[in-house]
């Protein structure tokens, strides 16, 4: 592996970091000169040199190797991480090392779990900042880095490789450069139609584009300590839901439904299967919510599941009432969306419909094996026919996130949690939601937990967001040589 | 390499800077805490000394029954000298919100002066003159004036002083912390860049060993192959700048010795 071509990528990720960073103290600068101005400064120029460095010395490849690819990924992964703490340190407040370390994590990896008790209380340079590392991170460090890249289309396809789940990968068999277009173009689109709606509903510009980077990024970060409860408004949650629900769907499908093509979401089995887990438990929440007398009319009742549902499904973790009131169906439910989530090939985490479609598929031929020991069934979505690779590669991403899951669990337990908050606590990370139920409620956070279970947490989201295999293989450096 | 040393120096510089800004952000900030500290002191003594020369001047003319016109001054020049710290103390209370302790030591300095002047203007005599030709059991003379009506309100106005007095340590916490947090704000940038400086320090050991020193040692090496043992020269040695001309001045040098 050539250590000098990760490097000089992590590089031009880490340049991109710095224009963001530089961004956020001309927002600073807007706001009277808030106090974020000069921290923002120092880790903008901080990060530019850093990525300066390689490119100084490295110059461009003409191909990368996989195992290359994947250290790219990887390590701009934590990179960002550790950079994005450098301005949360620098203003200090409630950001301690571990406290900066968990924010930046949580926004690089969209998860949009804080430790903050006073969101309001940091200035909007410092805010903006937060908000842009979740917006970076929903589209992945690592593509952003690669839109700069003045490289071949191979050292694209194969970096993005790790970014997706492998089952989008084949569904959707766009050239990378294609790949690229369709990312940028849906991602902003969609931010600034959801900036603008935002405004229009009666947000003010800052929250608006806040919000719309939150929502797009599926994070959950809020300027406001109540998160979209403070604003109160059915028109913002509902315009928030479309953003959440369309950054929840494979980009390449939203793309292909834009433009026209064949294999849009009204065809898609797979978007069929996510919105109608959505619809359904809503639905039930809502009866449930309101046949124990939480919301005074099934309206209200629906309002309040709907959102909770669709935010907890996109993994964006954002709230407009306390969960933790809820009733134990309506809880069990939220449970169940957190660990499913949304579609591969979107923002969101988790273990995702497409992989939980395949699961259910493979049990349903199993069964039908039993009766017809002869038969050849296969195994398709969307139309396309998966081989026993992919099933392969689907049931055991499902038994690592469990485990994973269950493993977090005793960890947080270790350390004195309840059982509710600990299980939450383990998938709301690994799944990248955010909030979860007990402790870490939906306007709670993670500013009690002790460091140890704060580290747990960053682990568990970083695991999580390079869809746990992408981040074991760090581990085998032997194999990379 | 020009570039890269000089962004170290620059982010030094830059640190250091936003260092120096933030110290004399908090130089500022403990300067002006001492300061408000000091003047909290200062007004507090002056307030206590004026309270304790008219407590004094009191009770040699009232208890001691000596009306000479030295403790008349005395008293006098205490009422004044109340008047004008008290002012200046509460006016200063204002400006940090506290409003309670404020209105409270204006309320006392007043009502303890204007038993003081109340003596000085003699209406106390008048009091105790017509209360003791309305009521032959009148126990109302200069001492009971002074225990029962002047010494507690003196006693009031005392403890409202050591309160002001204290006041400042009380505000003191938050901005002990707002200072923390300032001179925190001034380490960190430091620790930042030193930490990306050591970083930056690696790459360049990094970059420096595998562009110049390792590149240098194969083209020596390639070329002693070459002078002993006639090995044709190496030239893809990977390698930039001036090392690359060398490099390529070898391998030409080369290729025209082999033509001749």
């Amino acid at each position: 592996m050539r250590i000098h071509v990760v490097i000089r990528y992590i590089g031009m990720m880490l340049i991109f970091l710095a224009s963001f960073m530089l961004a956020s103290a001309g927002v600073s600068l807007i706001n009277n000169h808030d106090s974020a101005l000069y921290p923002l400064l120092l880790s903008s120029f901080v990060t530019m040199i850093l990525g300066l460095f390689p490119l100084i010395f490295v110059d461009s490849a003409d191909e990368i190797k996989t195992k290359e690819g994947y250290a790219i990924v990887v390590g701009s992964w934590l990179v960002a991480c550790i950079v994005g703490m450098f301005p949360y340190l620098i203003w200090g407040g409630e950001f301690t090392i571990i406290n900066a370390w968990f924010e930046s994590v949580s926004g690089f990896t969209t998860t949009g779990a804080s430790i903050l008790n006073d969101i309001e209380f940091l200035p909007r340079g410092l805010l903006f900042w937060r908000q842009s590392t979740t917006w970076i991170g929903g589209i992945g460090v690592v593509m952003f880095a690669l839109v700069i890249l003045p490289s071949l289309g191979r050292n694209r396809q194969l970096l993005y490789n790790v970014e997706l789940s492998t089952i989008a990968k084949d569904n959707f068999r766009y050239r990378s450069r294609e790949i690229m277009r369709i990312l940028i173009f849906v991602y902003l689109g969609l931010t600034v139609i959801t900036t603008i709606l935002l405004k229009l509903s009666g947000m003010c510009w800052f929250d608006a584009a806040t919000h719309a980077m939150s929502a797009c990024g599926t994070s959950g970060f809020s300027t406001k300590n109540a998160s979209v409860a403070f604003f109160d408004n059915p028109t913002i949650e509902l315009v928030m839901m479309g953003a959440m629900t369309l950054s929840g769907i494979h980009f390449g499908i939203l793309y292909a439904t834009i433009t026209g093509r064949r294999n849009n979401i009204f065809r898609s089995e797979v978007v069929r299967g996510y919105i109608g887990m959505m619809l359904i438990a809503t639905l039930i929440i809502a009866a449930s919510l309101f046949s124990e007398n939480i919301y005074p009319s099934f309206i209200e009742s629906l309002r309040h599941a709907s959102f909770q549902v669709v935010s907890l499904t996109t993994t964006s973790g954002f709230a407009t009432a306390d969960t933790n009131l809820w009733t134990p169906l309506a809880i069990i439910l939220l449970i169940f969306c957190s660990i499913i989530c949304g579609c591969a090939g979107s923002t969101s985490g988790g273990m995702k419909v497409d992989r939980l479609l395949l699961a259910l598929k493979v049990i349903r031929n199993r069964i039908n094996m039993q009766q017809h020991p002869n038969a050849v069934i296969s195994t398709k979505t969307d139309g396309t026919v998966q081989g026993d690779n992919v099933l392969s590669l689907v049931m055991t991403f499902i038994v690592a996130y469990l485990l994973l899951a269950l493993a977090g669990t005793i960890v947080y337990a270790m350390f004195g949690c309840d059982i509710i908050t600990s299980f939450t606590a383990s998938i709301s990370c690994i799944s990248n939601v955010g909030p979860g139920f007990g402790e870490i409620g939906s306007l709670d956070n993670y500013s009690e937990f002790p460091i140890i279970l704060k580290f747990t947490s960053t682990l568990l989201m970083l695991i999580g967001r390079l869809e746990i295999f992408g981040f074991i293989q760090l581990f085998f450096l032997r194999s990379w040589r | 390499m020009r570039t890269a040393f000089m962004s170290i120096i620059m982010l030094l510089i830059f640190a250091g800077a936003t260092s120096l800004l933030e110290l004399e952000s908090v130089s500022h900030d403990t300067q002006q805490i001492l300061l408000s500290s000091e003047e909290n002191v200062t007004l507090a003594r002056e307030m206590a000394l004026a309270l304790s020369d008219q407590n004094d001047a009191i009770i040699y003319m009232a208890i001691v029954g000596d009306s000479s016109s030295k403790y008349r001054l005395d008293a006098e020049k205490s009422i004044a000298r109340l008047n004008s710290s008290s002012k200046i103390a509460s006016q200063l209370m204002r400006e940090s919100d506290e409003y309670g302790l404020a209105d409270s030591l204006t309320m006392h300095t007043t009502n303890l002066n204007k038993l003081a002047r109340n003596y000085l203007d003699g209406e106390v005599h008048k009091r105790i003159e017509t209360q003791g030709l309305d009521s032959l059991n009148s126990n109302f003379n200069l001492a009971t004036w002074y225990v029962n009506e002047y010494k507690p309100e003196h006693k009031s106005l005392s403890t409202n002083i050591s309160k002001y007095m204290t006041s400042s340590q009380s505000t003191l916490g938050p901005e002990v912390s707002r200072l923390s947090h300032t001179a925190r704000r001034a380490v960190t940038p430091v620790f930042i860049s030193l930490a990306a400086m050591f970083v930056a320090v690696i790459m360049l050991f990094y970059f420096l060993k595998r562009l110049y020193v390792k590149p240098t040692m194969r083209i020596n090496r390639s070329l002693g192959d070459y002078l002993t043992y006639k090995v044709p020269f190496d030239d893809t040695i990977d390698c930039r700048d001036e090392i690359k001309e060398l490099k390529e001045r070898i391998a030409t040098l080369i290729s025209k010795v082999n033509k001749q």
